[in-house]
């Protein structure tokens, strides 16, 4: 049964008591809450997603009201991980920004069996295209316009790469869109689910973007390495795919890697598989329709 | 001196241009140049003293093309070992 079909009521009720098992592949996240902005924004953005029956969950979340003064007096609320609050409180209105990036540190924080890379992956005819760079580089945008423009999303920020089949695990979610390229994906995709906008958090004023449903139901199916691309958005820049030496490329995704240094050698030999077996490049782009294009016209590697 | 690959070293791929060499020792990923990669790969099979190394490198030339060749690698040496990528076998 799918989230979807929970009526409102039941919806926010079980999230209040119990919380809500969802299976948001490979994990189910148990999610607590008793605040309705969450209660909203999980129903718009996780409603295609299965709740586990089983009772199993990998990771036990709850976004909780802060007592006290604070109740009233610029509510806050807390990303409460078995028991321990990480973080500081933020404000009551970014409780969904919260868990979405309390779920981020869940799974870059615990789950070594994958070499972690801060890379959105995106999936065309079985071969993955893993686009790695820091905060800021336009990552996102371009993810979410390729999404849009009939890639299968497999992750917006986390590349699980599991080292035994040397294959691109998806784990699907709605995407994280900052500031201007809010309306950027409003206009490239006016089909797009964007949620309500967050404002003032640490990264300036936040939205999601719905993950499509497609992407969705397929997130059981991993994906071959296809393409490693180290993107930078500059202003007025032409849409350039630059060929990257692959030696350049496993630099690259080690300084995105969450858990290089913890995998050590198992992190290496994964990541220079990966690279083999992929055609690797540094793009700049200043306009999202240009990109796209040039995406489009990516031949997958010859093996 | 007879040289020999640090037992936590990993070499990559053969790729055209560069390489990447791991160090377990230090945790610490190199880029190499493909001769670079092909000097280790030689010490790894088995070469350890100069002359061996040069003879599994099957350099081509004249005398003084070799002379500066085996410099290059003597220099390529020096620095794998500064860097703890080969050590200098005892005995």
């Amino acid at each position: 049964m799918t989230l979807g079909r929970l009526s409102p009521r039941d919806f926010a009720q079980r999230l209040a008591a119990e919380g809500l098992p969802v299976r948001i592949e490979p994990f189910t996240v148990r999610v607590r809450s008793d605040i309705p902005a969450l209660a909203s924004g999980l129903r718009l953005h996780y409603a295609a997603y299965d709740l586990a029956e089983d009772g199993f969950a990998d990771f036990h979340v709850q976004i909780a009201r802060r007592r006290a003064l604070r109740r009233w007096i610029r509510p806050q609320a807390d990303f409460v991980f078995d028991g321990a609050r990480p973080f500081k409180p933020l404000p009551l209105a970014q409780a969904y920004p919260m868990f979405e990036w309390g779920f981020n540190w869940c799974i870059a924080n615990h789950c070594h069996q994958y070499v972690m890379i801060h890379a959105a992956v995106m999936e065309r005819d079985d071969r993955a295209l893993v686009m790695a760079a820091p905060p800021g580089s336009g990552k996102s945008t371009l993810c979410a316009g390729l999404v849009c423009s009939g890639w299968r999303l497999l992750s917006d920020e986390l590349a699980l790469i599991d080292p035994d089949r040397l294959a691109l695990i998806p784990v699907p979610r709605p995407i994280s869109l900052k500031n201007a390229s809010i309306e950027v994906i409003r206009r490239y995709a006016p089909d797009g689910v964007i949620g309500p906008a967050a404002h003032d958090t640490h990264k300036g004023t936040v939205a999601h973007l719905r993950a499509p449903e497609a992407s969705v139901l397929r997130a059981g199916e991993p994906a071959r390495p296809g393409w490693v691309v180290f993107p930078r958005w500059e202003a007025g820049a032409p849409a350039r795919l630059a060929p990257r030496t692959k030696a350049r490329a496993v630099l690259g995704l080690m300084e995105n890697s969450f858990n290089y240094s913890n995998l050590a050698r198992r992190a290496f030999d994964t990541l220079t598989r990966l690279v083999d077996r992929s055609d690797c490049f540094d793009f700049s782009y200043g306009v999202l329709e240009d990109a796209a294009a040039c995406f489009g016209k990516l031949e997958p590697p010859a093996w | 001196m007879p040289y020999r690959l640090a037992d936590q070293v990993a070499l990559g791929p053969d790729w055209p241009d560069e390489c990447v060499v791991y160090d377990g020792g230090s945790a610490s990923t190199h880029v190499v140049t493909t001769d670079a990669m092909q000097v280790l790969r030689v010490i790894r099979s088995g070469a350890g003293l100069l002359p061996d190394i040069l003879r599994g490198l099957d350099l081509t030339g004249e005398r003084a093309e070799q002379a500066e060749a085996a410099e290059a690698v003597q220099a390529m040496l020096a620095e794998f070992s500064r860097l703890g990528l080969v050590l200098v076998r005892s005995g």
